[in-house]
């Protein structure tokens, strides 16, 4: 399979205007910046001294992180795809010498971008004292999280036939990646699935800075963040070996 | 020099769980040549273009496209061939304009060709219109567009006239006719025998999966006219129909000889009543 980077490049900008013009896709990044923008000033208002203000905001910073990763992510990603389905434009690209591996591409850099800036966006937002933050570290991790979730994204929108389905179908597992890492404080038994989580190395990153720690790089940490970066991957490639971009 | 053969299928079988969609169907096309594959709905019309471009494999039976295995096709033939379909997908929130530039960066085509073939499919003035307002003959015209923008070898066409009205249907139709003296060959797939008898070089009609007629459409229609018959109008408005035998002679010999005969037209069949004989669908 060969790669043609003028393809992707046009499938780049192509994308990047549907989902500018898409209100449900744009609105995605956008509930994530204003989610943690109005927790910010929900959580300073309760607040009585500012011993525990990092804690607070790392709460902040972990759920506009999750929103952003998990939901943008998978759901603008698997409802791009499922547009092109809907609208028939999908099967014009593919016999138009466009090949998988270019629209794949194509497909993730545009809702990747997004998430990425977001990203690095947030830390500001939420009210999280900034200098605690290793912005190197932080990047690979949340990176390397927005991409798994992309590529899951993917994965979805090869099984929805339209925008609806790719809601229906990425719902529950977003909320696995969201919720799981979001209550692993209240509960030592979601806090164990969380460590198995490329979502939960992210919150767990976000904990250790609220706390004035160093993000834990420790062996099950990169294992499982780029060991489900992985595994996502290979997931995609069998789904598509088996069913291309569409499931009919 | 014969003109050279870009499509050719030899015993194509496409079976759907236990239907059997195309039955050991061979044909070919050349360049500069329009195929019309005849037949109604569920025919098997739109099967066969998926399986010469690609899009779904064949039971039995080879599909060569310009030199390659249809089970093997790349983006080297995809670069050659133009594909109309009635899921032919616009992007509906980009300009009409922006549609074909999407399509000739991913083709590498010229920006001067959009211009070019908006003018040709009279779409130029609404260039800058977005693709979701376009009434259905604007969307097929784009679609058309956007198919030749690269000079295909080969236009696949699924009944593109189907359901337009008929100055859009005359405007498509001419610009087949262009484009097929530009050397292109194209595989129309239709419904329509008038228009198949207006266009086609040669037709295949297809009924549940069979090729059951082909060659050019008067050949076809000359091949079934066995009740020769001649209509006749003469000047005084009567219309006759005459047999092919001695009374119907010496009738016209008088005729001619007063002086009284205005027009005379043979009554061989049309495609769909050839079609409708060979179905043994008049039956019913």
């Amino acid at each position: 399979m060969t790669l043609s980077l003028h393809k992707i490049s046009a499938i780049t900008e192509m994308k990047f205007k549907a989902i500018i013009s898409n209100k449900n896709l744009i609105m995605m990044p956008i509930f994530s910046i204003a989610i943690t923008v109005v927790y910010r000033f929900l959580y300073t208002s309760l607040l009585k001294d500012n011993s525990s203000a990092d804690m607070m905001m790392g709460i902040v910073l972990n759920l506009g992180l999750m929103m952003n990763i998990v939901m943008t992510g998978m759901m603008v990603t698997s409802s791009a795809l499922a547009e092109e389905k809907e609208k028939h434009t999908l099967r014009t690209l593919m016999t138009s010498s466009v090949n998988g591996l270019e629209f794949f591409l194509g497909s993730i850099i545009p809702p990747l971008i997004m998430i990425i800036i977001v990203n690095m966006i947030l830390p500001f937002l939420s009210g999280i004292s900034l200098e605690v933050i290793n912005y190197p570290i932080y990047f690979l991790i949340t990176t390397v999280a927005s991409i798994t979730s992309c590529v899951l994204g993917m994965v979805t929108g090869i099984y929805a036939k339209n925008q609806m389905s790719a809601s229906t179908i990425s719902s529950p597992i977003t909320m696995i990646f969201v919720f799981i890492p979001t209550f692993a404080s209240l509960n030592d038994g979601i806090a164990r699935v969380s460590r198995f989580l490329y979502t939960g190395v992210v919150s767990e990153m976000i904990t250790s800075y609220s706390n004035h720690q160093e993000a834990p790089l420790n062996a099950l940490n990169m294992a499982v963040l780029f060991g489900q970066i992985i595994a996502a991957a290979i997931l995609f490639i069998v789904v598509y070996k088996r069913n291309g971009y569409e499931t009919d | 020099m014969g003109k050279k053969e870009l499509l050719s299928l030899h015993h194509i079988s496409k079976k759907f769980k236990s239907e059997l969609a195309l039955k050991d169907i061979s044909i070919s096309v050349h360049e500069g040549e329009i195929l019309g594959f005849l037949g109604p709905s569920g025919a098997g019309k739109t099967t066969a273009i998926k399986i010469i471009t690609g899009q779904l494999k064949q039971t039995s039976g080879d599909a060569v496209i310009l030199g390659r295995d249809s089970r093997n096709i790349n983006e080297s033939i995809y670069e050659r061939i133009g594909i109309v379909t009635d899921n032919s997908g616009i992007y509906e929130r980009m300009t009409v304009y922006q549609n074909m530039l999407f399509f000739a960066k991913i083709l590498r085509v010229e920006r001067k060709r959009i211009d070019e073939l908006l003018k040709r499919v009279g779409l130029y003035k609404h260039k800058k219109k977005l693709a979701g307002k376009l009434s259905k003959g604007q969307v097929q015209r784009l679609v058309l567009a956007r198919a030749i923008l690269h000079r295909p070898k080969i236009l696949f066409l699924d009944e593109p006239t189907s359901g337009l009205d008929p100055s859009t249907a005359l405007e498509i139709h001419k610009l087949m006719i262009e484009l097929k003296n530009e050397g292109m060959a194209i595989f129309l797939t239709t419904h329509n025998m008038e228009e198949a008898t207006k266009l086609c070089d040669h037709v295949a009609l297809l009924n549940e999966g069979n090729i059951v007629e082909f060659g050019s459409p008067k050949e076809i229609c000359l091949r079934y006219n066995t009740d020769k018959r001649y209509k006749v109008l003469l000047s005084n408005n009567e219309e006759q129909v005459l047999e092919n035998d001695q009374q119907s002679a010496n009738k016209l010999k008088d005729w001619i000889n007063e002086n009284v005969l205005e027009s005379i037209h043979s009554c061989e069949p049309t495609l769909e009543s050839v079609f409708l004989t060979v179905t043994g669908r008049e039956l019913q």
